[in-house]
This record gives C-alpha cells, sequence and structure tokens, in this order.
C-alpha cells in the first residue's frame, strides 16, 4: 500500500479523458465544449486524479480515513499550459508533497494532505500540473 | 480589459444533484455525501447532497473562460455547496502585464458566492487575453 508520507511517489499511469466524460463535465457544469476543439480546463483535474494510479477512495483508504468521515478538498492550484484533448493520452505522475496535522474549530483535529500532479503530453511535453489539499478528519 | 475590471457573473440557478452522481462517475469519487442527502447527514454536513469541491471550480474555470484562457487557478475552498444551493461565480481584474512573449496577462481575484451565506471558494487566477 502506498505510504502517506511526504516524498511518497503515487503509481503514475495514462489517462484519456474520452467523449463521453467530456460530456458529462459540460452538462454538470451546463456549459458548452470550447470552440478551438479543446477540452474545458477543469478536465486538467479529471486526466491528472485518473491517471496518477490511485483513485480518490484508494488515496482515502492509504490514508487511513474512511470515505464515511467526509475527506474534502480544501484547495487547489491547477496550471494549465496547454491547450488539452479529448483524445489524447497523458502521462501522469504524482508525489505527496507534505502532510500536514492541524486542528481547527470546524473540524477538530485533522490533517492536510498535499499532492502534486504532473500530466504531460505524448511529446513528454508538460500539459498541466494539479496540487491539490486535501482535508482528512481525523475522528 | 484593466484594473478594476469586474468578470461574471455566472449564475447557477440551482445546482443539481443528478448532475453530481455524474461527477462522481466521471471524477471516479464514491464518497457518498455527493450521492445523498442521508450520507452528508452521516457526515454531519446538513441534510442535502454536497457538490464536489472541483465541480466548485469548474463554475469559475468556465466564468473565466469566457474572458480568456485560464492559465492558472490558486483557490481556497471555504464553504460546501449543497444540491439546490444558488451560487455565482465571478471576479476582479487587478493588474494587467504584459509577459516575455507579449501576451497580455490578467492577474485576477475570483470567488463563487452561495446565495445568502458568502463564499464558497476565493482565490486568484491568471488568464491570457
Amino acid at each position: 500500500m502506498l505510504a502517506i508520507e511526504a516524498g511518497s511517489r503515487l503509481p503514475g499511469g495514462t489517462y484519456a479523458l474520452g467523449e463521453d466524460r467530456h460530456a458529462k463535465l459540460l452538462s454538470a457544469l451546463g456549459t458548452e465544449a470550447p470552440e478551438d476543439g479543446s477540452v474545458h480546463p477543469l478536465c486538467a483535474w479529471v486526466i491528472a486524479m485518473g491517471g496518477c494510479g490511485i483513485s480518490i477512495g484508494e488515496l482515502f483508504e492509504a490514508a487511513g480515513v474512511p470515505m464515511e468521515d467526509g475527506p474534502m478538498l480544501g484547495a487547489c492550484d491547477l496550471e494549465l499550459l496547454k491547450p488539452m484533448g479529448v483524445a489524447t493520452t497523458y502521462t501522469v505522475t504524482g508525489t505527496i508533497e507534505a502532510l500536514v496535522e492541524k486542528t481547527g474549530r470546524k473540524f477538530g483535529r485533522f490533517d492536510v494532505l498535499i499532492v502534486r500532479l504532473e500530466v504531460s503530453d505524448p511529446d513528454g511535453e508538460l500539459a498541466a500540473t494539479c496540487t491539490p489539499s486535501m482535508i482528512l478528519p481525523r475522528r | 480589459m484593466k484594473a478594476g475590471t469586474q468578470l461574471g457573473p455566472r449564475v447557477i440557478a440551482s445546482v443539481s444533484g443528478a448532475a453530481m452522481h455524474d461527477m462522481a462517475a466521471v471524477l471516479d469519487d464514491p464518497n457518498p455525501i455527493h450521492l445523498s442527502g442521508e450520507a452528508a447527514a452521516a457526515a454531519g454536513l446538513g441534510d442535502r447532497p454536497v457538490n464536489q469541491g472541483p465541480v466548485n471550480i469548474g463554475y469559475i474555470l468556465d466564468m473565466l473562460r469566457a474572458v480568456g484562457v485560464v492559465r492558472d487557478i490558486r483557490v481556497r475552498l471555504l464553504a460546501n455547496v449543497f444540491a439546490g444551493d444558488r451560487v455565482v461565480a465571478a471576479g476582479r481584474v487587478e493588474s494587467v502585464q504584459a509577459d516575455r512573449d507579449g501576451r497580455f496577462l490578467a492577474h485576477c481575484v475570483v470567488w463563487l458566492e452561495i446565495d445568502g451565506s458568502g463564499r464558497a471558494v476565493e482565490g486568484t487566477a491568471e488568464i491570457e487575453l
């Protein structure tokens, strides 16, 4: 199982968004596809998380937090370096940047898990980075 | 486009619970708080399904792409958005600068506001004009 500690590398992998997922995302946002044929910018998140080699559920499980405890996204930095394609297969690598223990009035004791994901196109050029900070309640 | 220019608003009249089911599949996120009010209640988060955080960011991205090409967005998620909420994505240009390649980049503050209960998301973004 993945060690949830700073410096751990995620398994990584590849990911192609596909028309069906793009259509569902556009519908959920109530919007249209970009006119230039690229995908909606939120797809960088979907591709990064989808290709990192571990699902959100598996990541939380590895961190010892059941889904029922309500882990959630606390912050995110999304860099969009190139237009991304709906059928393009991207390579994703990821690293755990930090796991920080915190205590707050709203959540009580919790950890903040920061992961950095890098998405590269088939030419090996960086297309996007995604750095989510996830709040993990500790009950 | 100059400092002080208001961005948006992009209004979502009622956040859809059905869309949360679709996005759970797209995001491969099985967290039950997005799928039922009962699960949200069990997690102490009220009695309506909780919208996925990335989707809340997506409303802001969608507002920004009406202005230019989004290059970067950095946001904090401050509150949950629930099924049925009316939310408004908006922002304001803080500065416009040309980069070394002659591209004009607008640096903006951005937010997503829930009708009647404050901001759910806030942060900064950079868009190429």
